[in-house]
């Protein structure tokens, strides 16, 4: 295997050179390289049986199409070794420390707030779009190819040698039996765009819920957990743990207790989606919830969360709203005063003390969080809360009676009832 | 933002379901030898970071590691399945070589008295392939075991007069006596034999006229103070008119019997039993007899690599007992004693020998429970001498090889590949047709390097 110091030519001409081992997976072994003089980059080195010619031919295609965006650790080039070029690996983005492999959230040795995790869904739903859209397919979706960063929820997706054009034939592995779609445990059809949003959903739901969809009653009255078992229950009689009739695989509250305790918790409109996911969804491809509706869904949920003063997160849920219901901590059991908040395209925004307006916001350049354009800020004498503008856009807002206010880049306006703010063309109504 | 010391959502760790990895290490005196204990402690010493990486991958899954070391019965190591992030590993020890033990000095003798009467006609050439075989495998010890060779039939030498052997016609019966040889000249003297050679009227014992031949079957051992075994192999039988001579011939001259004989009448199975040796039927087995396993705790004995010691329940252990291994493994499989949460179990047997107790037996009462049907067996052979056949049973899986380490970092291979890839398939499987692709990964094992560390 790979020494020290070892040196080769990339495919590409570049010099790299064995710094590190880091780790050894299931296919092959990852070391630190300097990669064209940058250390910033990881080889994974393919066990000889491992690495096929399959296997090159794909990373291949791989590297020249580039990575979807920066969120994957892609395939850059190939490396093939010097005396045994049947031997080889790729080069990819070394991950940097802050980012754990999300298998933690499950033993909860990773604990993100609610923020950072409905950032890590929304990043992850934004990313396999941009796999999708470029013709691609994951094939393996599942927890253990995504590290996230737990202070910011910022995501990254690993292990992508799987990856292949959509129509490709291709032996290698068929995905991880809780992730995969009915249909591929069934054997009936090879991965594709549509197993690929079926594993999304799956890996979305075990972020969000620390259980499994369809891990229920059934699940509970097995004892050997063997692959005849998990091809019964995720291939050919799946059944959503919170199917809206059929209560036959309901949690079972000994076994699936966190599948309860987040149901209590989690908004209705996440709900919706989801049984939607695992109803019509665990039987039509067609018609699973598709990226794009994850990605909106989990920016707008960003936007719904209030802080309790016991230091933990819950959910302005609009539906509860609605119905006189008041929002109680998950933690204390206190009521949450609901804090300021502005009504933006007919989406509730909670401005907490916390919160950041993004041109995602501000300007209406979904999903643009590249720099903040507000935030919250508070009177330098007085108690007043106010929304401070950190872009380069001169704010106008308009009070109850109509007169107008200017505010400046740099400059904060108090929060009031009434007041509509124009933060250009986004205009948005401010709720106390 | 990360609360510390928190919980900044609700509920808790997933629910687990637990995998129990169990290893069977074999710790009898032969272990020791060439350091295959010492290899076989670092093998499993380095598999455990690895062990606990595939804990980190898997949340759902509970890997909780038993150890079961075995020679002169088997004891768990810890009473429950330990965690493996608990698991603090403790070396093996293998047992110690007997103090008596005379190392490959030729203290074995072993002759062999083969019937070679018309009868045997559809087992000579079985018993001769079972007698090459045995020799074969004492030669492979590199041990100084000396093997004779006495034939005997009634009606006269039919062959060619030859200097390697001597015929001597006693009062009814002919016999040829190959005196004591290396197991390398042995193979060679059983080719010589064929059926009628010394007549082919017949082989009564242990009738009157038998008893004749017995003191040249005593003569042909040699050293007064050998270890003196006599095989023999017939497929008929007399009355017992001369049976009390014979034995008392034989125990006089402190030679162990066995026969592979017939089980109807006194006389076989009486030799057997009264001079300390066993009898076997020759019908059930129709002349195969595989003498190396049945003669191992009489060879083990002499070559001083196990010891027969007596275990608390009054029974007699000769060292490799594999079998107690499977039934102490049984209990710990029995439906009500697994958890109601498990992912299959796997085992992992290694051994560098043959079974000495009554390992087939324990292995079908093991197959009967359900759990042993959804156990990932695996099986390990440290060195060349190991009974395979015995591992590839106790896999009991045509399609999952034993996997034959004859150094030591093989062994060291093996052992990370059975806790990475077959736990990772296990607690997660990847669903491609078989659990366990063992041989697949086995060929393209490079052997590391050619000198071998045993």
């Amino acid at each position: 295997m790979l020494q020290k110091n070892d040196k080769f030519h990339s495919c590409n001409g570049k010099r790299v050179k064995i710094m590190d081992f880091i780790g050894d997976g299931g296919q092959g072994e990852v070391f630190r390289v300097e990669y064209n003089g940058d250390k910033e980059y990881a080889l994974k080195w393919y066990f000889p049986q491992n690495a096929t010619q399959e296997q090159l031919e794909i990373l291949k295609v791989l590297v020249k199409i580039g990575p979807p965006d920066r969120r994957f650790l892609w395939p850059l080039d190939i490396v093939q070794h010097s005396e045994k070029p049947e031997i080889f690996g790729y080069v990819m983005p070394f991950r940097p420390q802050r980012f754990k492999n999300a298998t933690g959230m499950l033993s909860r040795k990773i604990e993100p707030s609610f923020l950072s995790l409905l950032t890590s869904c929304y990043q992850l739903s934004d990313s396999f779009l941009q796999l999708h859209s470029k013709g691609l397919a994951y094939r393996d979706i599942s927890i253990n190819n995504i590290f996230i960063d737990p202070e910011t929820g910022d995501v990254l997706i690993c292990d992508n040698d799987n990856v292949a054009y959509e129509n490709t034939t291709y032996t290698g592995v068929s995905g991880t039996p809780k992730y995969m779609a009915p249909e591929v445990v069934r054997n009936e059809t090879q991965p594709n765009r549509f197993t690929d949003l079926y594993s999304l959903s799956v890996l979305l739901f075990y972020l969000m819920y620390i259980a499994h969809p369809l891990d229920g009653k059934k699940e509970a009255a097995i004892h050997a957990m063997d692959e005849a078992a998990q091809r019964k229950l995720y291939g050919f009689e799946p059944l959503y743990i919170f199917h809206p009739t059929d209560k036959s695989n309901e949690p079972d509250p000994e076994f699936h207790a966190n599948a309860y305790a987040f149901h209590e918790v989690l908004p209705q409109s996440l709900k919706n989606i989801f049984e939607k996911a695992f109803t019509i969804g665990i039987h039509e491809p067609a018609k699973r919830v598709e990226e794009s509706v994850w990605r909106g869904l989990f920016v707008g949920l960003r936007d719904n969360i209030v802080n309790c003063s016991c230091g933990t997160e819950s959910f302005y849920d609009i539906t509860r709203v609605k119905q006189g219901i008041e929002t109680k901590c998950w933690n204390c059991g206190k009521t949450i005063p609901i804090p300021a908040r502005m009504r933006l395209n007919g989406e509730i925004v909670i401005l907490n003390n916390n919160i950041k307006l993004y041109p995602h916001h501000t300007s209406g350049i979904l999903f643009n969080f590249s720099k903040p354009t507000a935030e919250i800020s508070e009177h330098p004498t007085l108690k007043i809360k106010g929304l401070k503008n950190l872009s380069d856009d001169i704010w106008f807002v308009t009070k109850p009676d109509n007169s107008i206010l200017q505010v400046p880049p740099g400059r904060s306006f108090a929060l009031e009832n009434g007041y509509t703010v124009k933060f250009g063309l986004v205009k948005a109504e401010i709720r106390l | 933002m990360e609360i510390k010391g928190k919980a900044a959502r609700p509920g808790g760790e997933i629910s687990k379901r637990y995998l129990d990895l169990t290893i069977m290490p074999d710790k009898s005196a032969s272990m020791n030898e060439m350091g295959k204990m010492a290899s076989l402690n670092t093998a499993i010493r380095e598999a455990l970071p690895y062990i606990k990486a595939v804990q980190e991958e898997n949340p759902g899954a509970c890997i909780r590691l038993s150890v079961m070391p075995f020679s002169h019965g088997a004891e768990w190591q810890q009473k429950e399945p330990v965690p493996i992030e608990d698991y603090i590993w403790k070396d093996i020890i293998a047992d110690s070589v007997p103090q008596n033990a005379n190392q490959g000095n030729g203290n074995l003798e072993i002759v062999f008295l083969i019937d070679t009467s018309g009868s045997m006609s559809n087992e000579i050439e079985a018993v001769k392939a079972s007698c090459v075989d045995f020799a074969s495998a004492i030669e492979k010890q590199g041990l100084g075991v000396k093997l004779g060779l006495v034939g005997f039939d009634i009606g006269g030498f039919r062959g060619t007069p030859s200097n390697k052997f001597q015929v001597h016609n006693l009062s009814r019966y002919t016999i040829g006596c190959w005196p004591l040889s290396s197991p390398k000249q042995f193979k060679e003297n059983i080719n010589e034999l064929s059926v009628c050679l010394f007549g082919g009227a017949g082989c009564y014992l242990a009738s009157q006229d038998t008893v004749d031949i017995f003191p040249h079957v005593v003569n042909t051992f040699g050293k007064a103070n050998a270890n003196r075994v006599l095989v023999i192999i017939s497929d008929e039988i007399g009355d017992d008119s001369g049976l009390n001579a014979i034995i008392k011939n034989l125990q006089g001259s402190a030679v162990k019997t066995y026969v592979l004989g017939v089980s109807y009448g006194n006389a076989h199975k009486e030799i057997a039993r009264q001079t300390g040796g066993e009898f076997w039927d020759i019908n059930e087995s129709k002349g195969k007899k595989d003498f190396t396993s049945l003669l191992v705790h009489s060879v083990a004995e002499t070559i001083g690599r196990e010891a027969k010691k007596t275990l608390a329940d009054g029974s007699v252990s000769l060292g490799t007992d594999m079998g107690a291994a499977i039934t102490l493994l049984t209990k710990r499989i029995k439906v009500e004693a697994m958890p109601s949460r498990c992912l299959p179990p796997v085992s992992i047997l290694v051994s560098d020998g043959q079974p000495t107790d009554d390992f087939y037996g324990a292995l079908a009462r093991f197959n009967e429970e359900p759990w042993a049907k959804k156990m990932v067996r695996l099986a390990i052979a440290v060195g060349e001498d190991c009974d395979t056949n015995v591992l590839q049973d106790f896999i009991g899986n045509k399609e999952i090889k034993p996997l034959i380490a004859s150094n030591s970092s093989q062994l060291i291979k093996y052992f990370k590949w059975a806790s990475t890839v077959v736990l990772r398939k296990v607690s997660s499987p990847v669903n491609t047709g078989g659990v366990v692709d063992v041989p697949r990964y086995v060929d393209v094992v490079p052997e590391p390097e050619k000198e071998k560390v045993w």
